[in-house]
């Protein structure tokens, strides 16, 4: 129920504006034009042009073969299954060069390396000269192996550990050992060192 | 600016004066055009029904008010003019306009006028007032009480 305070109240707000006021205001209201409503992408438009985004810049990195190595070979797969012919990486067609080249010779159990070692070699040279990044990536790792032991190959017999240490052919070794046993055995005891 | 705007206008425009002449803002007539400008200007992103868009108008009025207090007390004007030894207390286009009720809102605290005016001068609701003046529900009710208490007594009293 309204009373009298509220009805003065309400009575406030029903005054007109002055018309020489309002004129002026609607004449200046008619001179603004009103703004464009802006036009925003929806979420679903935003998602659609990453994901195509992501597919054509995906799918141009894997032709170029610019990806990493696994994301590269994923990427061949997919495209392969879609009739697109993009390069695998180079660890992966080493790899598979030399898996065809094993199974071409026989196997790679060692019954079958001692019967076809030379050619097996031989194919796994070429695949080598064929991907050399990938030979790289397959071949030892650094600090492994007698090459790669600094103390061995110093120039001075007496001291690291023998040539024939660390990971070889039995062939290998034997080599190595009739090669470089003569000089170490001029060498001085080892307590008579230091 | 489309016939919508125009319509606007007539149809709020008392409305928006009255609780700028009642919130005492110094000139109330040149704030109730940049209002209905700001109106104009982006009625084309607006939607919704009458009650949408009345509490939409008096959103801007409110925020067009603050930001012309602040102004106003930021950078305070400088006039040669002769300042009248007695201060007029209602401008010339106001005389008609209930002063004994317009000095009782003026005698009350701010918030307590702030709630009072977008209530019954802008005939908005609770909650829209509420929303508008960034204070709960419960605190709208609490200040339009104690305004009302206040305004009864001013009124049945006069100077």
């Amino acid at each position: 129920m309204e009373d009298d305070l509220t009805r003065r109240l309400r009575a406030l707000g029903d005054q007109p504006v002055p018309p020489a006021t309002s004129a002026d205001h609607l004449t200046a209201m008619a001179s603004v034009g009103a703004r464009p409503e802006r036009r925003r992408f929806g979420r679903v438009a935003v998602g659609l042009a990453a994901l195509t985004g992501f597919l054509v810049g995906g799918s141009g990195l894997a032709m170029a073969g610019a990806l990493p190595a696994p994301a590269q070979d994923a990427a061949a797969s997919v495209l392969a299954q879609v009739g697109v012919d993009a390069p695998r990486s180079p660890s992966s067609a080493y790899g598979q060069c030399v898996s065809a080249a094993s199974k071409a010779h026989g196997g790679a159990g060692a019954e079958a390396e001692e019967v076809d070692n030379s050619a097996f070699r031989d194919a796994k040279a070429a695949c080598k000269a064929e991907h050399p990044k990938g030979a790289k990536a397959h071949g030892p790792k650094e600090g492994k192996g007698p090459q790669a032991n600094p103390k061995a190959n110093d120039g001075d017999p007496c001291t690291g550990p023998p040539p024939w240490a660390g990971r070889m052919t039995s062939a290998e070794k034997a080599a190595a050992k009739a090669e470089h046993e003569p000089a170490r055995a001029a060498c001085p005891p080892d307590d008579e060192e230091g | 600016m489309g016939a919508g705007a125009a319509e606007v206008y007539l149809r709020l425009a008392p409305g928006v004066l009255g609780y700028l002449r009642a919130e005492r803002a110094p000139e109330p007539e040149d704030l109730l055009g940049e209002v209905f400008l700001q109106v104009a200007r982006d009625l084309g992103r607006f939607s919704g029904d009458d009650d949408a868009c009345r509490r939409w108008v008096f959103t801007i009025a409110h925020h067009r008010l603050v930001d012309d207090r602040r102004r106003r007390h930021a950078r305070p004007q400088r006039t040669d003019a002769q300042v009248p030894d007695v201060a007029d207390p209602r401008p010339a286009d106001e005389a008609g306009l209930d002063p004994v009720l317009r000095g009782a809102l003026a005698a009350l605290t701010p918030d307590q006028r702030e709630v009072v005016v977008l209530r019954f001068v802008a005939d908005l609701s609770l909650e829209d007032t509420a929303g508008i003046t960034g204070r709960t529900v419960g605190a709208v009710k609490s200040l339009q009480v104690r305004a009302l208490d206040n305004l009864r007594k001013a009124v049945s009293l006069p100077a």
